[in-house]
């Protein structure tokens, strides 16, 4: 037997795979997993899973060649990155053993142990791990579908959309208006839309300093406000309005033909009206049966074990497990934690215990990056989040500690993306 | 010491034991995501364990500074940090 820390001495991720404690019979289990989704949390599960039980088949389904990476598409939208660096294929997953299906995933038969893709090919498996992300719920919000979407980008899931946004505020006229809705919780990336929010400050005090950027909460309170706001006050003086639930901020209905934004209290004519509507687990889910009446997927917090479906796993922003937040970061770290259990569960061996670290970096500006972590301990269908860690960074912090934490922020982008996709 | 004590272990348990060669834990799985590239401290493989392990313990105490490691060092035991840095540490110097 090679030691645990003669295979932690070769470089490389299947190094850190061959760190864990996952036993030896686990690691010569052979069997079938099959992972849908192509992002953060199934890239990096099927890497580790291949690293940790190379016996084992796995078949990553992910339709397309790209996969736009949301984590600092806003640097997109603010001019100072290009979208082609928010761009990452699949051939070093590939060339890994791993067997790519570039197809949707239309269906899943739990009882048959398959899943169906878009020719009608039924894949079958022993245990599927889904990490769908999330699909935008276009039935909630009136005039909010698929078509206003093109008149009304969400950007939230990058790409295209990213392009649409940018194309809007390059083209916004002249001390224009920029709205943004932002929905309740829970959803994707909760300090995304006040990272998006200075980022499209920072491009307008340089290229339209009379924009007005007006943020329409359906809440009271987010992610990391008091820095947010403290810091668009410091860098930004008064381009940036938030209103907030009480203030009657909700957005209600949208007229994309108008560009007009209905709250509950008034009516609002935009120029740009960016609509990041609620959210839920991707559509198949619940083809799959593991959603819930919240449209997300609750799930055992140590296995990632679907509640709902035996031998399906959930991971990333589709499901709710309390306290740990929707990110790239989570996506990342469920994926590696799930390939272990899943290892190990295969393999007829226990689950071992994991503490879970999210950390989310947001940039206020290019050179100016604020955090929030948690340590988190999965506590039946829950995580617990351990109340001595965590928190966000420090209010009253000079502008070295903000620089130094922005470039940790594409530190990490670095990292995780090469830890994802090679 | 790091060394021997694993090298016992090794020894004891032969290649009949199964799960045992490890700690049972996962923990370390956070940290790759953001540890696993890059130069000097930022790159767990260049440091050894104890070196890890020393530092996590100053980021728990607050005697080292950082600007997110004091915060998520608090989260665990000094048993579990021990772990972690086991888990993660590079080759020795």
């Amino acid at each position: 037997m090679i030691s645990r820390r003669k295979l932690l001495k070769k470089a490389g991720f299947a190094a850190l795979a061959a760190s864990l404690g996952v036993s030896v019979n686990a690691k010569t289990q052979s069997g079938r997993v099959v992972i849908i989704g192509g992002g953060f949390g199934g890239a990096s599960c099927a890497r580790a899973l291949k690293a940790l039980s190379p016996a084992t088949e796995v078949t990553l389904i992910a339709p397309g060649d790209t996969y736009y990476a949301c984590p600092f598409s806003n640097l997109v939208l603010a001019g100072v990155r290009r979208l082609q660096d928010q761009a990452f294929g699949y051939a070093t997953i590939e060339a890994e053993g791993i067997l790519r299906i570039a197809q949707k995933a239309v269906d899943v038969d739990s009882e048959n142990k398959r899943v169906i893709v878009e020719d009608g090919t039924k894949i079958s498996y022993d245990r599927l791990i889904m990490s769908p992300g999330i699909d935008l719920n276009f039935d909630v919000l009136p005039g909010y579908d698929r078509a206003a979407a093109a008149l009304m980008p969400h950007a939230w899931q990058a790409g295209v959309q990213t392009e649409m946004l940018a194309a809007q505020l390059r083209n916004m006229p002249k001390g224009g208006v920029f709205a943004m809705s932002i929905p309740d919780n829970p959803y994707r990336c909760p300090p995304g839309p006040y990272e998006r929010a200075s980022l499209v400050a920072h491009y307008s005090s340089k290229h339209n300093p009379t924009a007005k950027i007006l943020l329409l909460d359906a809440k009271d309170t987010f992610s990391k406000q008091a820095l947010f706001t403290a810091a668009w006050r410091e860098k930004y003086g008064d381009m940036i309005e938030w209103q907030g639930l009480s203030q009657g901020a909700r957005v209600t209905s949208v007229n994309p033909e108008q560009q007009l934004v209905q709250t509950d209290f008034d009516a609002i004519k935009v120029d740009v009206a960016n609509i990041i509507p609620p959210q839920r687990a991707a559509d198949i889910a619940q083809r799959a049966g593991v959603t819930n009446a919240s449209g997300w997927c609750p799930i055992n917090a140590q296995t990632f074990e679907s509640e709902l479906v035996a031998n399906i796993h959930v991971i990333g922003d589709a499901t709710i497990a309390n306290a740990m937040p929707k990110s790239a970061f989570a996506a990342n770290v469920h994926a590696k934690v799930c390939a272990a259990q899943v290892t190990q569960l295969m393999a007829g061996e226990p689950p071992l215990s994991a503490k879970l670290i999210n950390t989310c970096y947001s940039l206020v500006a290019p050179d100016y990056g604020i955090s929030v972590a948690g340590v988190y301990e999965p506590e039946g269908n829950r995580f617990r989040e351990i109340a001595e860690a965590g928190g966000s960074s420090p209010l009253n912090a000079d502008a070295s500690v903000r620089q130094k934490e922005a470039g940790y922020a594409h530190h990490w982008f670095n990292s995780i993306t090469a830890e994802a996709f090679g | 010491m790091r060394d021997v004590s694993h090298l016992l272990l090794a020894l004891t348990l032969s290649h009949q034991v199964v799960a045992a060669d490890a700690p049972e834990s996962l923990a370390g799985l956070s940290c790759s995501g953001c540890h696993q590239t890059g130069a000097e401290q930022l790159n767990l493989r260049l440091l050894s364990a104890a070196e890890i392990e020393q530092k996590l313990l100053a980021f728990k105490s607050g005697e080292a500074n950082a600007t997110l490691m004091t915060r998520i060092a608090r989260g665990y035991s000094d048993e579990e940090l021990r772990s972690l840095a086991l888990e993660l540490g590079g080759p020795d110097p």
